[in-house]
């Protein structure tokens, strides 16, 4: 999900470039025409659905897992995986990178890169590149793109007492460096979490790496009650700055990064977003948390997600300030908290308003739906559209599709029931 | 007489051809008295029960390991992961795991360590085995839910020494002994040893290594280097047989040693270099027996042991190996990616069992036999400080309770039992009483679940029979199911016992002439598993619970053909199939589960073994004998997720089996002297049980034993 972010600026850029030419067009007529061939051309999307057999995916859960993709989702009949699409999880996991066409991950091998591409309803190898110093397992890493061709890997390493990152360039998925970030256990604390999350800020080149401190493991486990930011320089890799959350607060998905749910995000002003959470005595508090541009910190006096009922756990950016959420409702009495539970539900944001307002569908809110990991939204943003899935009790998987412009929900696909429906993810042909 | 009927009752109702029922059955036909003028291994095969019982003796000159043989008879699976000392998981009409319990003369097989196994059994040692397919007798005294595995060793009357030794492909060294020797004072002596050693050296076909000029995975061929196993078990029996206070008092102390390196996960691209896992465990036991025990019709079996058995799993390498054996230094353990282990499991045993017998004329047989299994799960890591210790008890009661008829004259035999399961479970936790359910489950806590059955032979006239048989059986929680690990396994004290309903309708008999013997025998079988006991993710991360759910229902037929002419040619052939269904019509969410009804993934549901023995006799002297030997097996490929969702040409299988194995065998000098050769895999095939998990192409085992008696 993090190419969402950068086919949104893609098509940000795009759609910039179209209307200056348009203008360009209109105020002098005696310009010579752009030749076709140079007007840039959007990409072909395609919607690649992702559906688990036997029980949810997510959580380091071996299961059996079939991708199909689809042209479109806003009509066509019901998508049903009997004798369709591809079983994948005999050598990879649905935990992945996406960018353009390619998909991107440590395979169930856990010796090497992979660079994958999802064609024909089938998956193809484009690129392997075995791993050389640092290792890591799958599921279990965050990453960020630098730039088109340089995707930057991070996990805890096996101690779970350092973090290390590899450079990949994509294109032949060469590991351009390798490292061990300058970062220490410190007091009592005996390892870092499993994977962080990292984000990568353009405008002075700096990354930033969330993550915290637990003791111990499993149930008896104690965690920092503040996560941490270190802020690293992406060219050296060297650690600049490092504080606190000023409050008490995780990152949500902070063990397998953001390889099945977007919650990081930056806006126009290059202000830096992170989805986290509270605990209260409702349960966990979601919370959008903003590092400002050009600063290092979280700003303590900022929180994106108001309204909040629960735990937030994917944003996505419809830009002008515009966040599309999936947050749980915690009312453990009444709904439950499970990752079963019908208890969660899409919301949009609006930071300049600092409003939330539940999704809806012929005037009535859509139910609460099941699933807590993944993402089941897409942000088609050529056509500014949201696509999001939801999976109710009284009725089999619904997509429908949000108009950002409009504001109008509208139903799209329906997914045949009985499949625990996991991904919708937005490739190029 | 009296001796006579209780043996004769044992034998046919319960098929108890433990230890003590042998003897009794072998001194009386050393007596010349023929009780029924059939092997025990036939008379199994015809009572009422459903069983499958393999004649081990007949073939112990050729054999290399029990496993193989046992992976040949119908209704069986057996799946390994690679060569000698490989971890196997063995299936009985579509049962496996937990489900099925090991016993050796009707005592667990844990008692000798948790290291000892089918495959390295020493197979001097065993006279025959016995599988109970649903159905377990009462006298094993177990929670079995979908079968039993007994291995009866020999309990001959003579003193004897049986020594081979065998070198085989692939590095492989196998020594066993076994013998027995009474003293002028009686008392007898049984020593035992076995010791298996294979570096599992087989090439593999087809890995991928990575190709630097090219950029590119490249599939080679190249031989394992990390998969060295060595077992060894020594036992020493020392007692007394036939005294007026006892029919048979043993005591014996055995010492068992497992060392085994891995050499991949559980996929074969993962590959690891230094990992190893070790095992020693000592045992101390009691055996009592006696016909006549207090009363005349009474017969008691009593036994008592102690195991100590300590497990180490090394895996503190941080390094990533690949096929080329080459490796680069990792900030990783080789098996799960985490930090260095250095993990011991001390997981003391303890069993009591008694077990009696009274007889009611000659026709009718009480059955009362109680059983004690107290479990300990004593974990922690040397090396890994992160790991909290967990020390973890666990005991459980069972008592059965058979009566055992024959009616019509032999015609018609009936068995019907019950068993009570107590599980007994004292618990200190009282954290997270949400999750673990410790709330609802106070202190110390008992829990009580009745199993019965019954099973029915009839034989109306001489070559056909018909069985039928029927077993609510109950397995009950493992200590790691019900009070988690400590660290990542949540407990989960509310856990049920697995229930399954086994049925089983067959039907047999035997055509028999001067020359020639044909035998048939058609089995059908159901079982409906429920509560099934399985792990599920939390919510935490990297946390797991047990739950119940509801699990299979299986249905399947099987076949077996037998030929025999002038005991000299004998023909086999078997054949199963089984239909397992998922019965969970709900998913997670409370929804309807798109696999409710579907064919349960990732195990063997068609296959079958046909093999064929010739012998000539006298051929270079008059006590000398050739046997010539070659045998069939075949399994129909099988999916390893749910059929049916994705295109074919992507989903995962686990390749169609189809491998010829041959043996010679030549003895002389009245079986004193044997050797053998045997080749498994004659047309060297790629050969898998699991996916990607191969297994060795061609081997050789050539074998020479010496028995004396």
């Amino acid at each position: 999900m993090k190419k969402l972010k950068f086919f949104h600026t893609a098509m940000v850029a795009l759609a910039l470039t179209a209307a200056f030419a348009s203008c360009s067009n209109d105020d002098n007529e005696d310009q010579a025409p752009v030749p076709e061939e140079q007007i840039p051309v959007a990409p072909v999307v395609h919607y690649d659905l992702t559906v688990t057999v036997d029980k949810h995916g997510g959580m380091g859960r071996d299961v059996t897992t079939i991708m199909q993709s689809r042209e479109r989702l806003d009509a066509g009949d019901v998508v049903n995986f009997e004798n369709i699409g591809a079983e994948i999880n005999a050598d990879y996991t649905m935990e992945a990178i996406t960018r353009g066409k390619y998909y991107y991950q440590v395979p169930n091998s856990e010796d090497r890169f992979v660079k994958l591409q999802f064609k024909d309803n089938k998956m193809h190898v484009v690129q392997a590149q075995p791993f050389k110093e640092n290792t890591y397992n799958k599921r279990q890493y965050t990453h960020t793109w630098l730039n088109d061709n340089t995707l930057i890997i991070m996990a805890a390493n096996g101690n779970k007492n350092a973090i290390v990152w590899t450079k990949l360039k994509t294109d032949d998925m060469t590991i351009i460096s390798e490292g061990t970030l300058d970062l220490a256990l410190e007091g009592d604390w005996d390892s870092f979490t499993t994977s962080g999350i990292l984000a990568y800020r353009q405008n002075d080149n700096k990354l930033f790496y969330f993550y915290y401190m637990k003791k111990g493991t499993g149930r008896k486990a104690t965690k920092e009650t503040n996560f941490r930011v270190a802020v690293i320089n992406a060219e050296t890799m060297a650690v600049e700055q490092k504080s606190q959350c000023p409050f008490a607060a995780e990152m949500a998905g902070s063990a397998y990064g953001e390889l099945l749910q977007q919650t990081t995000f930056s806006d126009e002003q290059g202000n830096l977003y992170l989805a986290a959470f509270s605990d209260t005595e409702i349960g966990e508090e979601g919370k959008l948390l903003r590092i400002k541009a050009g600063e290092y910190n979280i700003d303590a006096d900022f929180n994106g997600f108001p309204n909040s009922d629960g735990k937030l756990l994917t944003t996505q950016y419809l830009g002008n300030g515009k966040v599309f959420c999936y947050s749980r409702h915690d009312d453990k009495a009444n709904l439950g908290t499970d990752i079963d539970s019908y208890a969660h539900y899409y919301s949009v944001v609006d930071m300049n308003a600092n409003t939330r307002t539940r999704m809806s569908f012929g005037g009535t809110e859509i139910p609460y739906s099941s699933g807590r990991f993944s993402q089941r939204s897409a942000f088609n943003s050529k056509e500014n559209k949201v696509y999001f899935g939801v999976n109710i009790q009284t009725s089999q998987p619904q997509i429908y599709v949000y108009d950002v412009a409009t504001g109008n929900v509208t139903e799209g696909v329906k997914v045949a029931e009985g499949y625990h429906f996991e991904q919708i993810r937005i490739m190029e042909d | 007489m009296l001796l006579l009927s209780a043996t004769v009752l044992t034998d046919a109702y319960c098929q108890g051809v433990n230890g003590r029922d042998t003897l009794s059955v072998d001194s009386v036909v050393l007596r010349g008295v023929t009780v029924t003028g059939k092997s025990k291994v036939q008379r199994l095969r015809e009572g009422a029960l459903a069983v499958n019982a393999i004649d081990v003796r007949s073939m112990v000159s050729s054999i290399s390991s029990l496993s193989t043989l046992v992976d040949r008879t119908a209704g069986v699976k057996i799946r390994e992961e690679g060569g000698v000392g490989s971890d196997f998981d063995l299936s009985i009409n579509g049962m496996s795991g937990n489900s099925v319990r090991y016993f050796i003369d009707g005592v667990p097989l844990d008692t000798k360590g948790s290291g000892v196994t089918l495959a390295n059994l020493p197979v001097n040692l065993i006279d025959h085995v016995e599988i109970y397919k649903g159905v377990v007798p009462t006298w094993l005294s177990s929670d079995a839910l979908g079968g039993a595995v007994n291995i009866v060793t020999n309990r001959k009357k003579v003193n004897y020494l049986d020594a081979s030794y065998g070198i085989g492909s692939f590095h492989t060294h196998r020594g066993d002994l076994s013998g027995q020797y009474v003293l002028k004072n009686g008392l007898t002596i049984r020593p035992t040893v076995g010791i298996n050693y294979s570096k599992n050296d087989y090439m593999m076909r087809g890995v991928e290594v990575w190709d630097e000029e090219s950029r590119k995975y490249v599939e080679t061929d190249r031989r394992r280097f990390h998969d060295d196993y060595f077992s060894a078990l020594a036992q020493m029996e020392v007692g007394v047989t036939d005294k007026r206070w006892a029919d048979e008092f043993f005591v014996s102390a055995s010492y068992n040693k497992v060392e085994k390196e891995i050499q991949t996960a559980q996929i074969q691209t993962k590959v690891v270099g230094e990992a190893e896992r070790k095992s020693d465990a000592w045992s101390i036991s009691a055996n009592y027996q006696k016909h006549g025990f207090l009363l005349d019709a009474l017969s008691a079996r009593l036994s008592v042991s102690h195991t100590w058995d300590h497990a180490v799993t090394a895996d503190t390498a941080f390094r990533k190996y690949n096929w080329n054996g080459e490796f680069i230094r990792s900030s990783r353990n080789e098996i799960n990616g985490r930090g260095r282990t250095l993990r011991h499991y001390k997981r003391p045993l303890t069993i009591v069992r008694a077990d009696f017998n009274y007889t009611l004329g000659a026709r009718h047989l009480l059955n009362l036999n109680y059983a004690l299994n107290r479990t300990g799960n004593n974990r922690w890591d040397e090396v890994d400080n992160t790991f909290e210790p967990a020390n973890d008890v666990l005991a459980k009661h069972i008592i059965g309770l058979a009566y055992n008829q024959l009616l019509f004259g032999e015609r018609i035999s009936n068995t019907f039992f019950i068993k009570d399961y107590i599980n007994h479970l004292s618990i200190e936790q009282t954290d997270i009483p949400t999750v673990t359910g410790s709330r609802e489950v106070m202190g110390s806590n008992t829990s009580n679940n009745l199993g019965g059955g019954v099973a029915v032979r009839y034989q109306p006239i001489e070559p056909f029979a018909v069985k039928a048989s029927y077993e609510h059986s109950v397995r009950l929680p493992l200590a790691r199911e019900l009070l988690g690990n400590g660290t990542t396994v949540y407990a989960n004290v509310t856990l049920k016992p697995e229930k399954s309903d086994n049925i089983n309708l067959g039907f047999f008999g035997t055509l028999k002439d001067k020359d020639h013997t044909f035998s048939y025998e058609v089995n059908g079988f159901l079982r409906y598993v429920d509560n099934y006991i399985q792990p599920q993710v939390s919510e935490k991360e990297g946390m797991m619970q047990y739950v119940n759910v509801p699990a299979v229902h299986i249905k399947g037929i099987e076949g077996e053909l037998r030929y025999d002419w002038q005991k000299r040619l004998q023909v086999i052939g078997n054949i199963t199939w089984q239909d397992a269904r998922d019965r969970q019509k709900l998913k997670t969410d409370g929804k309807p589960s798109v696999t409710f009804n579907n064919h349960v993934p990732n195990r063997p549901w068609f296959y079958a073994s046909a093999e064929a023995r010739y012998q000539f006799r006298h051929l270079l002297s008059k006590h000398d004998r050739l046997q010539l030997g070659i045998d069939y097996q075949w399994v129909h490929w099988f999916f390893l997720s749910w059929e049916g969702y994705g295109t074919l040409d992507t989903k995962a299988r686990i390749p169609e089996k189809n491998i010829l194995g041959a043996n010679i065998t030549y003895s002389w000098h009245r079986e004193r002297y044997n050797i053998s050769l045997d080749c498994q895999n004659l047309f060297d095939q790629t050969v898998y049980d699991n996916y990607k998990l191969q297994k060795p192409g061609r081997s050789w085992f050539l074998k020479f034993r010496l028995l004396l008696q």
